[in-house]
């Protein structure tokens, strides 16, 4: 093989070029990160007003007059944390909900320990989901609220709806998985041949770390190698090291899921896909799609590497509600709530829908009331990131 | 003192000799030391049929060394020496087959590591990780499988067998989890074994073309969208699906097995394992859960 001729004279001397200007970034870069950094997350203040074993109910203070009658649910994935939604001042989609004026909710599952390896699919929608239902639904003296799922808690949620259509207004569903018989998402194909009821038995619950691993190994060029040179590159700009760290903090913040939760959903949904085709069981119950009549607004990234649009796009099709829309965003599974871009689409789309969809909606004096009860209770938690950390 | 006249019987039995000097020299020896210490303390005697009292341990090296003459008086008889000597030509047979099948494994995985060593810098197709060659981990894998498991499996004997089963068994668990994490790594490193040599052709390419970059930037950029593509393509292929699957299942069954031994170790301590309270938990869920159906039909 004839060896190609680079040009390393070339390379070294534009190398040399560039030391001086790599001396002044290093310094700047090491005095930087001596000095106190705002790298804290999740800083939106809320209060706790439902908590059950290890989850809670976050309920944010309104910065506006309530737009919209109906409160709206968040409900995240139990892999990493709901703070995504709230990683920083400016790009926060907690914000951008609460100064549109919607009354938002929000479920912290919390860290699972041993003691919750057996805590099923069922004990997690039709138990703390519908508490949470409930409590909201007393707490306004509605019959129903809006329901908002993210990841894996969109499937919660679509399967809450499913089960309980009675008490959701609305449904959002964003990078949802429905579908698994896909072979586009690296997920999909790996989930299949994994032996999950071996795995249950050795770890009891799904470590966090071990699943975090697994999503660097989904493109460790990227994830393991380029993200930290770009990191090394930007040392010296205080606001890349900022927004960067906070990321961190976030990304590797990784409860363990509970066993049988983790052994259900891999064998009824990844190699079964039991749900799109209407023959998942739930607490005895069938899920059926058809169930679901209440609007469908579904969200989800075109670049999203962990979701795929195939894995999304079929549900508005199975459902039984008229009133579908599917929203595919040039993104990926993270970029729909982090990037700036989407920052401006996805909260007003969200608001703007629901505000066309809730003008009949009663609001009752019962709610200032059971609020005022409950206010005595609950405790204002300012979370700050020593907090964070803690945990 | 002939040996012929102490025992005639033993004479021409391996070891014989040996015993008998044992048995001259630690029998005064341990008299001569008990005489010495018995201004110190009283040693623990008992009354014998002639009346004479001796000490418990020179009683026990007598009974021991009593024992030890009369099997080699066994031994003496006619015809064993024969089936002996014959049962340890027969010997080194056995271990000769054994150092061989071992050899051979190893000498595979040299002639593995000379092929693979002959391939380097032969030309590869990017993107590519079809019928991958087999490689060294496999072949221990396979020379582990047929020759070195089946020692971790011989039935254990007597009370401590079931403790020591689980201790094979972990031991076996952790040499299937090195060699399927070793696979499984070498899968990993495939993609920079493979963007190396793509990198090279690419730059052929365009030094023939004269588009050299002439910034070390660049030439990272390259490497990193090459790699990218060299991973994507590695795992989507079922060779890595499957890998992935069997390390996974190799470090559950080592996680599975390291605990039953912990497990043990445990019972030793006043503390709880795992199984105890997943057993104390499973019951709590159980319950939690009958008292919400009946909290719900109470209201």
């Amino acid at each position: 093989m004839e060896r190609p001729k680079i040009s390393v004279d070339l390379i070294l001397s534009k190398l040399a070029e560039s030391a001086e200007t790599a001396r002044i970034k290093a310094k700047k870069a090491s005095d930087l990160l001596f000095e106190s950094l705002d790298t804290g997350i999740a800083g939106t203040p809320y209060d706790v007003v439902y908590e059950e074993d290890r989850i809670r109910l976050k309920h944010y203070a309104p910065v506006s007059e309530n737009q919209l009658k109906t409160p709206l649910l968040v409900v995240y994935a139990l892999i990493n944390r709901e703070t995504m939604l709230d990683l920083q001042p400016g790009r926060s989609v907690v914000q951008n909900f609460l100064q549109s004026g919607i009354d938002l909710y929000m479920i912290d599952w919390g860290y699972p320990t041993r003691k919750d390896r057996f805590l099923s699919i069922d004990d997690h929608v039709n138990g703390y989901m519908d508490h949470v239902v409930e409590f909201i639904m007393k707490q306004h003296g509605i019959p129903q609220i809006n329901l908002m799922g993210i990841c894996m808690g969109g499937t919660f949620s679509v399967i809450y709806s499913a089960l309980h259509p009675e008490k959701i207004k609305n449904l959002i569903t964003t990078v949802t998985p429905s579908n698994f018989d896909t072979n586009q998402g690296l997920l999909h194909i790996w989930m299949k041949k994994i032996d999950v009821e071996k795995m249950v038995n050795a770890f009891a619950n799904m470590p966090g770390d071990l699943l975090n691993f697994g999503f660097l190994l989904m493109n460790p060029a990227r994830l393991m190698i380029d993200k930290y040179v770009g990191f090394m590159e930007n040392m010296d700009n205080k606001e890349f090291v900022e927004n960067f760290i906070r990321m961190e903090k976030w990304i590797f913040d990784s409860p363990d899921v509970p066993g049988e939760t983790f052994r259900q959903f891999i064998k009824d949904f990844y190699q079964n896909n039991l749900l799109i085709r209407n023959k998942l069981i739930v607490g005895g119950k069938r899920v059926d799609l058809g169930a679901i009549t209440m609007p469908l607004l579904n969200i989800y990234g075109k670049f999203d590497h962990l979701v795929p649009p195939e894995a999304c796009e079929q549900l508005t099709r199975c459902v039984g509600s008229k009133d579908t829309e599917d929203l595919c965003l040039d993104t990926g599974h993270i970029g729909i709530y982090v990037s700036s871009k989407c920052q401006r689409e996805l909260v007003p789309k969200i608001t703007g829908w629901l505000s066309a969809r809730d003008s009949n909606a009663p609001l009752k004096k019962k709610r200032d009331k059971n609020r005022a009860k409950a206010s005595e209770k609950k405790k204002t938690i300012r979370q700050t990131e020593s907090k964070e950390n803690d945990r | 003192m002939s040996r012929d006249k102490e025992d005639p019987m033993g004479s021409g039995i391996p070891g014989f000799d040996w015993m008998k000097i044992q048995k001259e020299y630690w029998e005064p020896m341990t008299k001569a030391w008990l005489e010495a210490s018995s201004g110190f303390f009283k040693p623990q005697t008992s009354p014998q049929k002639n009346g004479q009292e001796t000490n418990r341990l020179m009683r026990s090296l007598q009974v021991a060394f009593s024992t030890g003459f009369a099997l080699f008086s066994g031994m003496s008889k006619s015809g064993f020496m024969d089936v002996f000597t014959k049962k340890q030509i027969g010997l080194p047979e056995i271990w000769m087959k054994m150092v061989m099948s071992g050899l051979e494994g190893l000498f595979d995985i040299q002639k593995q590591w000379i092929e693979k060593a002959g391939r380097i810098g032969s030309t590869v197709k990017a993107y590519e990780f079809e019928s991958l060659d087999k490689n060294f981990i496999k072949v221990w894998e396979t020379l582990y499988d047929k020759e070195f498991r089946k020692f971790f499996q011989i039935p254990q004997l007597g009370l401590g067998r079931f403790y020591q089963e689980r201790i094979n068994e972990t031991l076996d668990a952790f040499s299937k989890f090195q060699s399927g994490m070793g696979e499984f790594l070498r899968l990993l490193l495939l993609p920079f074994e493979k963007t190396l040599q793509v990198i090279q052709e690419e730059l052929q390419q365009k030094a023939a073309e004269g588009t050299l970059p002439d910034n070390a930037d660049e030439y990272y950029r390259l490497w990193i969208k090459i790699l990218e593509g060299h991973f994507m393509t590695l795992f989507k292929s079922p060779e890595y699906a499957e890998t992935m699957a069997g390390a996974l299942s190799s470090f559950e069954d080592f996680i599975s097995a390291r605990d039953r031994v912990l497990r043990d170790l445990l019972q030793t301590l006043p503390i709880p394992s795992h199984k105890d309270l997943d057993e104390l938990s499973r019951e709590i869920y159980l319950l939690k859960k009958r008292v919400s159906v009946l909290e719900k039909k109470v209201k």
